[in-house]
């Protein structure tokens, strides 16, 4: 390694790499030179208009910056120079290459041509070329070894264009978009274009085969002494070296097209799959809406449409919720299945009570009107009474206890239970004889 | 019991103990179980032992298949019957009728979830009535659901539609078609085994014209 060079260009980096405001200005007045806008040599006022260029191109408001902008140029870009009582300007070699270098990176001609065109205009070997070794010469240097820059630099160029296209591909898979098949429609337009490219690498690899069975085809001719031969062969082993790199080179690229192209139908396809679908599912909605009914705020469909059942074994235990406040947590309770049938029997339990208590109610109204009237009531002819209207055993003995508790509390009615066994022939069962009446003061 | 656990591996495992309960009382309820929310670990057991014994488990003592279903990008599992009956879910209070209002809501969301191919599946009380309002089959939408088609409803018909279709809602989440992220507002995430329904019905979507010659029949008889 040569220390002095790393050491140098550390030493020079700031004049050697400008600041991105003095680049964008050196590069501004190459182009104008390049369009013929002004002068190679150019004067004091062009270089201040290109200032203002950048300065408002960069939206720089201190006029300090501005003046620091031409400063930081360093001699490694331009030359001034005095012609009588003007001042000339010029841009340095370095600094034009250095531009076209930039150029060539941001804006590669691979948009716009194949690789096999690139091949074809800087690659000819003509039958003139091979006529002796001089000629040969010529053409490895003058056309091969400026070609073969090229040529990296444009397969490089492609490489990273389909990588570029890959990439924005996965995104786009990955992130929202508002129309997805639109963007994807574009995107198989830019592979449309790299598929392209891929016809031009075919015929670039048919190409350069050629040129290089051309060259072999002459070895014969330069075997004629052995410095001709060894110059012929070291030239050719050159050209079969490159061409084999960029065999190996364009073919990674292809191999990536096709398969980001592959992949590309296949998403389309499962869109468009998937789209037709859709539109099915669209269709049955509007069926299932159009021929739906109300019927006492409930939606009836046609019987065409089968009913579908789920599996469900209801949970007959209650249970407290288990939630889990790691996930989210409901501002209502959780409802839970219940047991319909326990709540019907419950229902119909209750029902009954109500309906014993009604009829019970009826009896001991009836019964203390008697009372109150003045008759003597026996207990258990009115008990045969009740069961017989209300065939239910619970009413007579509720009417019993009502009957008791009223009268125990009261001065003016009586009760007396004599210990004498009245049995009845019906449910089996025996009472005591009972009789109630109004005394009267 | 060792030689029966060795035809269902699952049942030795350390995560059996914990979740086999949970996601066979889940699955017997109908519940589509998917790596979402609440249901991430039954779905991490369902999916590593599915294979392992799990599958197997249902179709032997219960007859029913535990189907591993796909939509888009989310996996689920659920217990469905198997081609030829209802294994031992044919049994009455083993299996339940979806209703119709459900069937015609779970079609309409499987259809917005559709449209959203690669955005989120969240939607809003306010999207809907815009559907049921403004949308394309807004009159055919409003006499199903207020029963009649007028210009504007009443706070009572409003409320009684929304709470009914909370309901729905509801019970949809129960079978793990949709989250709520707000119950009260409706808001909620339609997940993927929404896909349920079109299994569901997949007969109907493929016999979609001679469906609608005999509906159109019918209306002309």
């Amino acid at each position: 390694m040569d220390k002095d060079l790393i050491i140098s260009l550390n030493k020079n980096y700031a004049d050697l790499i400008p600041q991105k405001e003095s680049l964008l200005l050196i590069v501004w007045l190459h182009q104008k030179i390049e369009k013929g806008y002004i002068n190679e040599d150019f004067g004091q006022k062009d270089l201040d208009d290109t200032i203002d260029d950048v300065v408002e191109f960069l939206n720089i408001t201190t006029d300090k910056n501005k003046e620091n902008l031409s400063k930081k140029l360093s001699n490694h870009f331009y030359i001034t120079e005095r012609v009588g009582n003007k001042y000339q300007i010029h841009l340095t070699v370095f600094a034009k290459e250095f531009c076209k270098l930039l150029i060539q990176e941001v804006q590669p001609e691979i948009k716009k041509l194949e690789l096999f065109h690139v091949f074809k205009r800087t690659l000819p070997l003509l039958d003139e070329d091979l006529l002796n070794i001089e000629t040969f010469s010529y053409w490895f240097k003058n056309n091969f070894q400026p070609a073969r820059n090229e040529i990296y630099s444009h397969t490089e160029k492609l490489n990273n264009e389909v990588a570029d296209r890959i990439n924005e591909l996965s995104t786009l898979l990955k992130t929202e978009t508002e129309n997805p098949k639109e963007q994807i429609n574009s995107y198989m337009e830019i592979f449309t274009l790299l598929e392209k490219q891929t016809t031009g690498i075919i015929n670039t690899i048919d190409y350069k085969n050629d040129t290089l069975s051309k060259i072999k085809s002459a070895k014969e001719h330069f075997a004629t002494d052995e410095e001709t031969f060894d110059e012929f062969s070291r030239m050719q082993n050159e050209v079969e070296y490159f061409f084999g790199s960029i065999d190996r080179r364009i073919m990674v690229i292809n191999d990536k097209i096709q398969l980001a192209s592959k992949r590309l139908r296949n998403l389309l396809d499962t869109l468009k799959h998937k789209q037709l679908f859709k539109i099915k599912i669209e269709k049955l909605l509007l069926l299932m809406l159009k021929y739906s009914r109300n019927e006492k705020g409930e939606i009836k469909l046609p019987d065409v449409f089968q009913r579908k059942y789920l599996p469900f074994i209801p949970v007959k235990f209650i249970a407290i919720p288990k939630v889990d406040f790691q996930f989210y947590a409901k501002a209502e309770p959780q409802q839970q299945e219940y047991d319909k049938h326990h709540e019907q029997s419950e229902r119909r339990k209750g029902l009954a009570l109500l309906e014993i208590q009604e009829a019970t109610a009826k009896w001991l109204d009836k019964m203390n009107t008697e009372i109150e009237s003045g008759v003597k009531i026996e207990f258990d002819e009115w008990f045969d009474k009740i069961i017989e209207q209300e065939n239910n055993l619970e009413v007579p003995i509720q009417v019993c206890f009502g009957l008791i508790e009223e009268h125990n509390q009261s001065d003016q009615k009586t009760i007396s239970i004599q210990k004498e066994e009245v049995t009845k022939n019906k449910n089996d069962i025996t009472l005591w004889r009972m009789q109630m009446q109004t005394i009267r003061s | 019991m060792e030689n029966a656990n060795a035809n269902y591996p699952f049942l030795n495992s350390e995560q059996a103990t914990k979740y086999f309960a949970d996601a066979d009382i889940a699955l017997k309820q109908g519940r589509h179980i998917q790596d979402f929310g609440t249901d991430i670990r039954l779905f991490s057991f369902i999916d590593e032992f599915y294979d392992k014994g799990l599958e197997d488990y249902y179709k032997q003592f219960f007859g029913m298949n535990l189907v591993s279903d796909k939509s888009d990008n989310g996996k689920f599992y659920y217990l469905d019957f198997p081609d030829d009956g209802k294994g031992k879910f044919g049994k009455e209070n083993r299996s339940k009728e979806l209703e119709d209002d459900k069937v015609i809501f779970a079609i309409l969301f499987l259809n917005l979830y559709k449209e959203r191919f690669f955005e989120q599946k969240e939607f809003t009380w306010q999207e809907l009535e815009q559907i049921f309002k403004e949308g394309e089959h807004k009159e055919l939408w409003q006499n199903i659901l207020f029963s009649k088609v007028k210009q504007n409803y009443t706070p009572r018909e409003e409320q009684d539609v929304k709470d009914k279709v909370r309901k729905i809602l509801s019970d949809f989440e129960k079978l793990g078609w949709i989250v709520f992220k707000n119950q009260e507002e409706i808001h909620f995430e339609v997940l993927p085994s929404i896909e349920r329904i079109s299994r569901l019905y997949g007969d109907v979507i493929d016999n979609l014209e001679s469906i609608e010659e005999y509906l159109n029949n019918e209306q002309l008889s």
